[in-house]
């Protein structure tokens, strides 16, 4: 991709969320070390409002945008289920062991981006734009998938109810629709509740004959 | 004029949990370096050993390390034990470009241009270990290890070998590595003796073994039958214990002292009359011998005493240790190693059971265990 290109697309993308960097706020977990106080400095330098937690804590208190995590042997055993909820902030994991446990655990995070450790200043504003503008994505597709899902449902109905008219009333597909359409209209409800209603009335109208 | 001495640091922790095995890997370097000096040194230089006492404790290796390249200026380094030591000193020698020998097995996944690993990495002790438990003694397995990442590692490796075999995990646990009492290992043989277990596999280190030995033998197991199978059991942890809790137990290593060439028979003899005749060698010790040898052949042939030129010598270079005949892999900077499994005996020795017919490349970043891994070790079992 050029530079061009690169610029054009971010225009057109909504969530390009570099700007706002300086103005997330950014939950640092992480002990007392070397490592602590360069990601703390950086942050800084960066512009974020940062804040400190260590050990990691039973629950999240507070709202916070992101969260840097250090990830190590020893903390994969502290019972902490709220890391892994889907409504935790986006976590970038720092740390200084690449084994498959350390791996598995950041998969089971959902971590987008990582932090090696010793931890220098060069690659956190892009590990911090890459995850926020990712969990941002993950969040609308999220959204967009329940959508979706919700007009699958109506669209389900709407079938349902156009069958038994044309199977109780020998009706065309078009005048069923039409038929539940004109009821939609004349009532001043969405048609999906009309077919709602229909099928409710047809399944308890055949319970009632059995 | 005599040449002024190359200095070298060596962090040996004098106390802490993993003292008893550090004091051995101690006794390795300086009996190597006693040998080199005797033969008149490295190029005519005598090496020193400065030894610092980081207290098993991570901070401590590298604040060590730090103080003596800033204040001695020294860049050749001996030692660390646990992993977390070993990441701990990692940054400093990279950031100061020194160079770090580090002898004892690990769990692998790592490289750095600044160390050169000499213990074993998993498929040199932990796959052959796990093939043969499973082949000899059957596929349930109750796992007891200390609560850190060798451990744990270790055991994921164990659990995937398990599993392609269609074995059993019967259990998983974890104790600390400092204080974990004697009671904590009984309540672990009551639920061997409700799961009844083909073997205990164990990745306990430190202070706690031990326990863990006692408790197997208050609980009257027999080792015929259940044996412990261990990779971090050594002679040296065997005559601190007591030969009596040993005995019949399963370990895997790249050495043991048992092992009959007349390199290491000298070897030993000489050790015995420098250190003591009571003295037991075991897989750390070796290895941090025969590092200090690898140093002072890649210091000969360099002809420097500068880090990169060292380094450059160090890649591929060979030397004729007591467990055979080694050589440093010049990509990964770990070392080709020989397999050995044996079983511990009355005297606290092992009686080997199994070797490879050469040292086996050194895989540091083996994911999964491959099946064939075993047969293509070309071992013969003895």
């Amino acid at each position: 991709m050029t530079l061009r290109a690169a610029k054009k697309r971010q225009r057109n993308d909504s969530s390009a969320g570099i700007k706002d960097l300086r103005d997330i706020s950014v939950l640092v977990v992480h002990p007392d070390d070397d490592d602590g106080h360069n990601l703390i400095a950086q942050l800084q330098r960066i512009g974020c409002q940062v804040r400190v937690q260590w050990p990691i804590p039973e629950r999240l208190t507070a709202e916070v945008d992101v969260i840097v995590l250090a990830v190590s042997p020893e903390s994969l055993s502290t019972n902490t289920p709220w890391l892994l909820h889907a409504s935790t902030p986006p976590i970038i994991p720092v740390i200084a062991y690449e084994n498959p446990i350390i791996v598995q655990a950041l998969v089971q995070l959902n971590a987008c981006s990582v932090i090696p450790s010793p931890v220098r200043s060069f690659g956190l504003l892009t590990a911090l734009a890459l995850t926020l503008s990712q969990s941002r994505k993950a969040r609308e597709r999220e959204k967009h998938v329940k959508r979706l899902e919700g007009r699958m449902a109506v669209m389900r109905t709407v079938q349902q109810a156009k069958i038994i008219l044309i199977e109780t009333k020998g009706m065309s597909e078009i005048d069923a629709y039409n038929a539940l359409r004109d009821q939609a209209m004349a009532k001043r409800e969405p048609v999906e509740k009309i077919a709602e209603a229909l099928v409710k009335a047809h399944e308890l109208f055949q319970q009632a004959c059995s | 004029m005599v040449d002024p001495a190359i200095r070298i640091g060596g962090l040996f922790s004098d106390t802490g949990v993993t003292a008893a095995a550090e004091g051995s890997t101690m006794r390795g370097a300086q009996f190597a370096i006693q040998q080199i000096n005797a033969a008149g040194g490295v190029g005519g230089r005598p090496l020193e050993l400065i030894t610092r006492n980081p207290d098993s404790t991570p901070a401590l290796y590298a604040m060590h390390i730090e103080s003596l390249i800033r204040e001695e200026n020294l860049r050749f380094f001996f030692g660390c034990y646990t992993s977390a030591a070993r990441k701990a000193a990692l940054p400093v020698v990279e950031r100061y470009d020194a160079l770090l020998m580090y002898p004892v097995y690990y769990e692998g996944f790592e490289y750095s241009r600044n160390i050169i690993y000499t213990g074993a990495t998993p498929n040199h002790n932990a796959v052959p270990l796990g093939n043969y438990m499973l082949d000899n003694f059957g596929n349930r397995v109750l796992m007891i290890g200390s609560e850190y990442v060798y451990p744990y590692e270790t055991n994921r490796l164990m659990s995937d070998l398990l599993y392609e075999r269609g074995g059993t995990k019967l259990g998983e646990y974890y104790l600390p590595l400092k204080n974990a009492r004697p009671e904590d290992f009984a309540k672990l043989m009551v639920k061997a003796r409700e799961l009844k277990p083909s073997f205990i596999f164990s990745t306990v280190v430190g202070e706690t073994m031990a326990h863990l030995y006692q408790a197997y033998a208050d609980a009257g197991f027999d080792p015929a039958v259940m044996p412990i199978a261990s990779l971090t059991t050594s002679e040296t942890d065997i005559k601190q214990m007591g030969v009596h809790l040993g005995n019949g137990h399963i370990s895997a290593a790249t050495y043991f002292q048992s092992v009959d060439t007349p390199i290491n028979r000298q070897c030993i003899a000489e050790y015995r009359e420098l250190f003591g005749q009571e003295q037991v060698t075991d897989r750390c010790w070796e290895a941090a011998y025969f590092q200090v040898h690898l140093l002072a052949k890649a210091i000969v042939s360099a002809g420097s005493t500068e880090v990169e030129d060292v380094l450059q010598a160090m890649r591929g270079l060979e030397f004729e240790a007591p467990q055979g005949r080694v050589r440093v892999d010049a990509h990964n900077h770990h070392t080709y190693l020989f397999s050995r499994i044996g079983r511990a005996n009355a005297q606290g020795q092992f009686d080997i059971l199994y070797e490879s017919q050469s040292a086996l490349k050194p895989d540091p970043y083996a994911v999964a265990p491959r099946l064939n891994d075993w047969t293509s070790a070309a071992g013969r079992p003895l």
